[in-house]
């Protein structure tokens, strides 16, 4: 139950923090090309 | 014939070298780009099964953060602990996807070296796959690091603008309340209550929160254990929920939603049976006779103070008289007000005369060190002298009512030293000297001051009072009304004066 209320509770955040990453990682790899 | 086989040989060791010198590198290279790309690769997909798919497979965390003992019955923020949560377990899933690549590697190297027939044909593969296997885990590994730095880094950044945005937010609703001039106080502990304490506003949850300010719990909304969100700020509406006081032993219901308007602690006190719970009633009935008119709206701040003082003003209209005040400790009759400019709450305390006459109980009453108005209440017939002057058939007809308690200057003094203790700055408060019973021996024109010295020999208490206090003003009130509902003019002089410097212009009165 508890699980369930932390998953829901915590989704927003967590995606945020993945899709944050994932663009970071992208403009890194991006940036050799931009240079 | 020798010489064809040895042509055919070195044809067939060139042709076989040919082949290493192919197999070997390209294979390496393969096995090194797929290592090189697959490990970072599974540690996004690691990331992303923790953090965004999180299929029912997902193993549990190995570590997860534990809520603080004596904390309230809330989730934590993401950011104050589950993040950095999530980050290991994403390390260990993606570490997980890392050694089943792996193996997959491994077992294919190691099937290349027993393949029958086949081998002299696989092992140059499975020789290049494995110099692959290790070149392209290195790189794969330092690229693996730089992802795992920036997830950390996205973590540590967003945890740290969290709790900037966190302190923010309760530095700006400390400001506002601080601005508005909002100070909580409990009307039965009398402690200032920095935040009201606030149950979960799920009906069959019921949990009580001590401190829903932003901070651990959340920023603009924190999370019941129960799963019911609940506000963070008066600033976004948490007055809405049930408040209670957040002091230990105390902990009692403020059903008069604290927080959303200033609060007038208005103190009266005086000898037994000075007039002072008649007083009270007879301004109370006053605001409801405006409200009544739809010239303010003043409301009974929670049920006990309805309970106690919806008699105030049929009593007033019946001329009857006020029952004696218990020497309990006093709990603040709570009156919202609502003006054309703003809202207050206004807490009356009427503790019984008693109280005023010895230190010890005098100390109990701590709500007034929380005053900055006072109002003390004295029957003009308890003063001996005075009382003398009356003939006699006025002191007959005017015994009954008469307080029999000591002299009001016993009282003051009593008060005012209790008050200076505890660390009232008197050169900021005012002081209403209320003398009561007006309507019984008349309103003579002239200075009411002039009066108390002449007539009842109150010289020292009025030089005490004006000395001691910023402001002192004298009244002589009739806490009568008569046959049309209308309260005698002296307490609605007495209101107006008392509710002028809190910033509230009631009808009718003066400043």
């Amino acid at each position: 139950m508890s699980g369930r209320i932390e998953d829901a509770s915590y989704k927003r955040s967590r995606r945020f923090v993945f899709v944050a990453t994932l663009v970071v990682i992208a403009a890194l790899l991006a940036l050799p090309f931009l240079l | 014939m020798w010489i064809f086989y040895i042509i055919v040989f070195i044809i067939g060791a060139s042709l076989y070298l040919a082949f290493l010198s192919i197999a070997i590198p390209g294979s390496a290279a393969v096995a090194c780009v797929v290592y090189a790309v697959g490990l970072p690769a599974a540690y996004v997909a690691g990331l992303g099964t923790v953090l965004a798919t999180r299929p029912k497979a997902l193993p549990a965390p190995r570590r997860w953060p534990k809520p603080p003992a004596k904390g309230d019955p809330a989730l934590l923020q993401y950011f104050y602990g589950p993040a950095t949560a999530d980050a290991d377990h994403a390390v260990r899933v993606a570490y997980g996807n890392c050694q089943k690549l792996w193996k997959t590697g491994l077992d294919a190297i190691k099937a290349s070296f027993d393949m029958d027939d086949a081998t002299w044909f696989t092992w140059p593969l499975g020789l290049g796959g494995l110099i692959g296997l290790a070149a392209g885990t290195a790189a794969g590994a330092l690229i693996t690091s730089i992802f795992a730095l920036i997830h950390v880094l996205v973590v540590a950044v967003s945890a740290g603008l969290v709790r900037a945005l966190g302190a923010g937010l309760r530095a700006a609703d400390s400001g506002l309340l601080w601005a508005k001039n909002v100070r909580m106080v409990c009307p039965y502990c009398y402690e200032r209550v920095p935040y009201p304490a606030y149950d979960c506003p799920n009906p069959s949850c019921g949990h009580r929160h001590r401190d829903v300010r932003p901070g651990k719990y959340g920023i603009i909304r924190r999370r019941c254990n129960c799963g019911t969100p609940m506000n963070t700020l008066l600033l976004f509406g948490s007055s809405k929920m049930a408040a209670f006081c957040p002091h230990l032993g105390c902990e009692r219901s403020l059903e008069h939603r604290p927080g959303e308007a200033p609060e007038i602690v208005l103190p009266f006190f005086g000898a037994t049976g000075a007039g002072k719970t008649r007083l009270l009633y007879s301004m109370v009935a006053q605001l409801q006779a405006w409200t009544d008119k739809g010239r303010i709206k003043a409301e009974f701040g929670d049920s006990s103070t309805a309970r106690e003082l919806d008699v105030a003003g049929p009593l007033m209209r019946s001329g009857g008289s006020t029952i004696g005040t218990s020497v309990e400790l006093p709990r603040a009759h709570v009156i919202r007000l609502t003006l054309k400019k703003g809202t207050r709450i206004l807490q009356l305390y009427d503790a019984a005369g008693e109280r005023f006459y010895n230190t010890d109980r005098t100390q109990e009453l701590r709500y007034l060190s929380k005053a900055r108005t006072f109002v003390l209440v004295i029957d003009p017939l308890s003063v001996e002298s005075f009382w003398l002057q009356l003939p006699a058939d006025t002191q007959e007809q005017l015994g009954p009512v008469r307080s029999v308690a000591p002299s009001p200057d016993l009282a003051y003094q009593q008060t005012h030293q209790q008050i200076e203790a505890m660390g009232v700055p008197l050169k900021k408060a005012r002081l209403a000297v209320v003398f009561s019973r007006a309507d019984l021996i008349g309103l003579p024109d002239g200075d009411v001051t002039e009066w108390a010295r002449q007539e009842l020999g109150l010289g020292n208490l009025i030089r005490s009072t004006t000395q001691n206090f910023k402001e002192a003003r004298y009244f002589r009130t009739a806490a009568i009304m008569d046959g049309h509902g209308i309260l005698h003019q002296s307490v609605v002089e007495l209101m107006g004066w008392l509710m002028a410097r809190e910033g509230v212009n009631l009808p009718g009165g003066t400043s």
